[in-house]
């Protein structure tokens, strides 16, 4: 008899050599058997969930979402180009998610906490896009601080963000459907 | 906040400063209008703009505060109204003119042309602006629909 942990938490004996055709159909040969199936589509979820789940993936896919609200902020900062008191807004995402990955070189404060139980202050929260009002500065006379110059160089800046996100989760994929596909 | 969303912050960027230019238009036609159906001469019009979203006291953007989201994109730009400028314009003395006052004093349009030319410069170039940015939003929607391929 066998004991194999196929890395879940059903442990399965079951006998090798009881994996044959010719064995008889009893009611324990039978459950073994499905036990056995089952454990093969949850160590395939698992690898799937490897794949796709990756890191990359998921770096590239809140980078696609940034971009994409980036986008939307944009367009309306352009469209109030002439409203009187509007302030323009910005989506701050590249340095929530160098804080992060740790890459700045900031000061980093843990907050201090009297027992293992309280709740951490959600420091190490994914990053994610984050819109933002720019409510200080001024540009004009009617107190509209839309910079168009600045909003159109940041239009193409973030197009092209966009176009090599989307170009790498391609290839990205592609490459994972070569190596199944090994074609 | 999605690529849609984007493109109808634009469109409304645009459709504001169509109707920007065509107050514009309006105003040098009647540059020399100094007999209007409500008496007087012709005062020039302009048009108020607000953000789409009114300044946050709209539903989704409070309940989003509330929710502790964030502010959420807007949603372009509206045109509250057109609005007459009733400063008086020039007075000029020109007893030959039909408008003339008993005086011989006749009140010209207060339109400025240069005034209105500045405006109809920045209209336009503000119009080709929101043209540029729903391109862009066109074109990242298409290369996303390539990820796959």
């Amino acid at each position: 008899m066998i004991k194999r942990n196929c890395g879940s938490d059903v442990e399965l004996e079951h006998n090798v050599l009881s994996m044959d055709a010719d064995l008889e159909d009893n009611d324990t040969t039978r459950t073994n058997r499905g036990l056995f199936i089952l454990n093969k589509a949850g160590a395939i979820q698992r690898m799937l969930e490897q794949m796709t789940n990756s890191p990359m993936m998921d770096y590239l896919g809140r980078g696609l979402h940034a971009a994409n609200l980036r986008q939307g902020v944009i367009s309306n900062n352009i469209a109030n180009v002439n409203t009187p008191n509007f302030k323009k807004s910005d989506v701050v995402f590249e340095s929530l998610l160098a804080k992060e990955m740790k890459l700045d070189n900031g000061d980093r404060l843990q907050l201090a906490r009297t027992d293992a139980r309280h709740l951490p202050d959600g420091a190490d929260r994914k990053a994610t896009g984050r819109i933002e009002r720019q409510d200080t500065t001024t540009m004009r006379v009617d107190n509209n601080n839309v910079d168009i110059d600045v909003e159109m160089a940041g239009l193409a800046k973030n197009q092209i963000y966009y176009n090599s996100m989307a170009k790498e989760l391609g290839s990205y994929i592609t490459r994972v459907k070569t190596t199944i596909t090994s074609k | 906040m999605s690529i849609f969303g984007g493109i109808d912050a634009s469109a409304s960027g645009m459709t504001a400063e169509r109707l920007r230019m065509d107050v514009i238009s309006n105003n040098i036609a009647n540059a020399n209008t100094t007999r209007t159906t409500g008496g007087g001469a012709y005062h020039r019009r302009y048009v108020v703009f607000e953000p789409r979203d009114a300044g946050g006291q709209s539903f989704s953007s409070t309940l989003s505060n509330e929710m502790g989201n964030g502010p959420q994109a807007g949603e372009g730009v509206r045109a509250v109204g057109i609005v007459a400028d009733n400063t008086s314009g020039p007075i000029v003395y020109d007893p030959g003119n039909p408008d003339a006052n008993a005086q011989g004093y006749v009140e010209r349009p207060n339109v400025n042309i240069v005034t209105e030319m500045v405006d109809m410069i920045t209209a336009s170039r503000a119009y080709e602006a929101n043209v540029t940015a729903v391109n862009a939003a066109k074109s990242m929607a298409m290369k996303a629909l390539d990820i796959g391929k």
